[in-house]
């Protein structure tokens, strides 16, 4: 915390000597390494601004094709009816502000995604409104549900006129990848864009494991047999002497 | 503390997969089954996704079965031969359940058929066991043993290709055991299951193999099935959590070493009737989420 904050004073000295520029944001780290023991984590986003402004922050997650199923109850049973697939939906969304959204104009809000309900979600096949409504609606509440997307938006603190942070919180089922953050400073109908990014990564046993499985699933089912005849083996020898 | 498991794709708790992986153990070491059909639904209650929680329990049963059939291989009684046609039947099962597990998959339809197979098999189960505890306390209270037909022939012994066992002493259809076979390797593709429950009185009651070879025979071909499937499902649907596997697999084999030595000790027949009570409990949640109206009618493909 106090290196974030000695970082955070230096940054406000440096943009001090700047003039106009763009508001300066970091992270408190910029990889999150997904471990054995991996249960979330907290990353911080902090920064300053050369003059008092509003700031929304939005983190997207790696773009997926991703299909929502609706069930229907046939003879009894529920079971998967119809589906619809967004061609590249946000694997992660999280939103943070430090005025509500509300009261950010929509014009605004729209442009620049800033919301679970401005999302630009293109559907694989053409959709009626209703449907597409219907099918939006469920995407956005079962990822929610998963914790992948906040469901209200965070709040963005200022210290002062000037500092700032934000914290984002990452589940353990966070999915890796490459994560863009857009930190928007609005004054007014002005907005101005910064850049970051956040990479999400699998490492040390779980990634070898996960990509063993993923590049070479023959030698990986073997292998798999193989220490599980091995287990069982070793096991049977242990209780018998 | 948890630990992440990299295909589920998700953290849980050791301790709880350890002591799951031990109880069942412990069951399985008590009545001499397998465990699988016990414990691939209480991993998809625990949130693991099926695909996963199936494909990972088949490895897991291969690993449990290898301190049976070593013990069984010692003393002999193994036949090969009427193992290497279960083989057979196993692998030609597998390939069709897994070619069909990634269909229904692709489809949306893998968790529904899943849940739909467990219902029917945890029924039958669970009511052939209440019978069989029901028969066994009754002829205790009444003195006598329940008597059997040990051999029957019928239309099942009429079928072509007929192939001499000589360890069991039949000369039976190899249509018959290879049939039995691809039930075994379907079920351990689709479901997780090794099998045992279905192998073990197919093999007594329509082979009519001898008691001391079943068991064994079983074995080496529940392992063989398994093993195979592991194998495919991994190349195929990359769908075997080694983690999983490996906490579930310490659990049991611990649980089933001291489950086969209070086996003696303990009332069998009064634990097979409580046992049976769990399994038919299981079967019940299992329907009544299959019909029961869900609270979210929506769900994402993902990775069940």
């Amino acid at each position: 915390m106090t290196r974030v904050l000695a970082l955070a004073a230096a940054i406000l000295a440096l943009g001090a000597s700047f003039a106009q520029a763009a508001a300066i944001v970091d992270l408190s780290q910029r990889n999150i390494s997904i471990t054995t023991g991996f249960a979330g984590g907290d990353v911080l986003l902090f920064g300053a601004v050369e003059e008092p402004a509003d700031i929304v922050v939005v983190v997207e997650g790696p773009a997926e094709r991703q299909t929502v199923r609706r069930k229907a109850r046939v003879a009894g049973i529920w079971l998967n009816r119809d589906a619809e697939t967004f061609v590249a939906a946000p694997t992660f969304y999280h939103v943070a502000s430090s005025r509500p959204l509300a009261d950010i104009p929509e014009a605004i809000r729209h442009r620049y995604r800033m919301g679970v309900d401005q999302l630009s979600l293109a559907s694989e096949q053409p959709l009626s409104a209703e449907r597409r409504a219907e099918f939006v609606a469920a995407f956005v509440r079962l990822k929610q549900a998963e914790r992948l997307y906040n469901a209200a938006p965070g709040k963005v603190e200022f210290l002062g006129h000037r500092l700032f942070r934000t914290p984002l919180a990452l589940p353990d089922n966070v999915p890796t990848g490459r994560y863009r953050i857009e930190v928007f400073e609005l004054r007014g109908e002005t907005v101005t864009q910064t850049s970051l990014d956040l990479q999400i990564e699998k490492t040390g046993f779980e990634a070898r494991v996960f990509d063993f499985a993923q590049s070479q699933g023959l030698a990986y089912g073997l292998f798999a047999v193989v220490f599980a005849l091995m287990a069982g083996w070793a096991a049977s020898a242990v209780f018998r002497w | 503390m948890n630990v992440y498991l990299p295909i589920a794709g998700m953290s849980v708790d050791p301790v709880v997969i350890l002591a799951m992986g031990a109880a069942i153990g412990t069951l399985s070491g008590l009545f001499g089954f397998g465990g699988g059909f016990l414990m691939t639904p209480i991993l998809i209650f625990l949130g693991i996704p099926p695909a996963v929680a199936v494909a990972t329990q088949t490895n897991q049963v291969v690993g449990q079965s290898v301190s049976g059939a070593l013990a069984q291989w010692r003393r002999g009684n193994v036949d090969l031969t009427m193992g290497l046609v279960l083989i057979f039947g196993g692998l030609l099962g597998s390939l069709l359940g897994v070619w069909a597990f990634t269909l229904l998959r692709k489809l949306g339809q893998l968790d529904l058929v899943i849940s739909l197979g467990y219902v029917l098999f945890l029924g039958a189960v669970g009511m052939l066991m209440l019978v069989e505890t029901a028969q066994t306390l009754l002829s205790q209270f009444r003195g006598t043993a329940v008597r059997r037909k040990l051999h029957e022939h019928g239309w099942l012994h009429r079928l072509p290709l007929k192939m001499r066992f000589r360890r069991s002493r039949l000369f039976v259809s190899a249509l018959l055991p290879l049939g039995i076979g691809v039930a075994v390797g379907l079920l351990a593709s689709v479901l997780g299951i090794g099998g045992g429950f279905l192998l073990i009185p197919a093999l007594v009651y329509m082979l009519g193999m001898p008691t001391a070879m079943v068991v064994g025979t079983a074995l080496l071909q529940i392992i063989a099935t398994t093993a195979f499937t592991t194998v495919l499902q991994a190349a195929t649907n990359q769908s075997v959590d080694l983690v999983l596997a490996a906490l579930l697999l310490t659990g049991a084999v611990i649980g089933a070493q001291f489950g086969s030595r209070w086996a003696a000790r303990l009332p069998g027949a009064h634990l097979r009737g409580l046992l049976a009570l769990i399994v038919l409990g299981m079967c019940g949640k299992l329907a009544y989420d299959l019909m029961a109206t869900p609270a979210e009618l929506f769900s994402l493909a993902g990775a069940g």
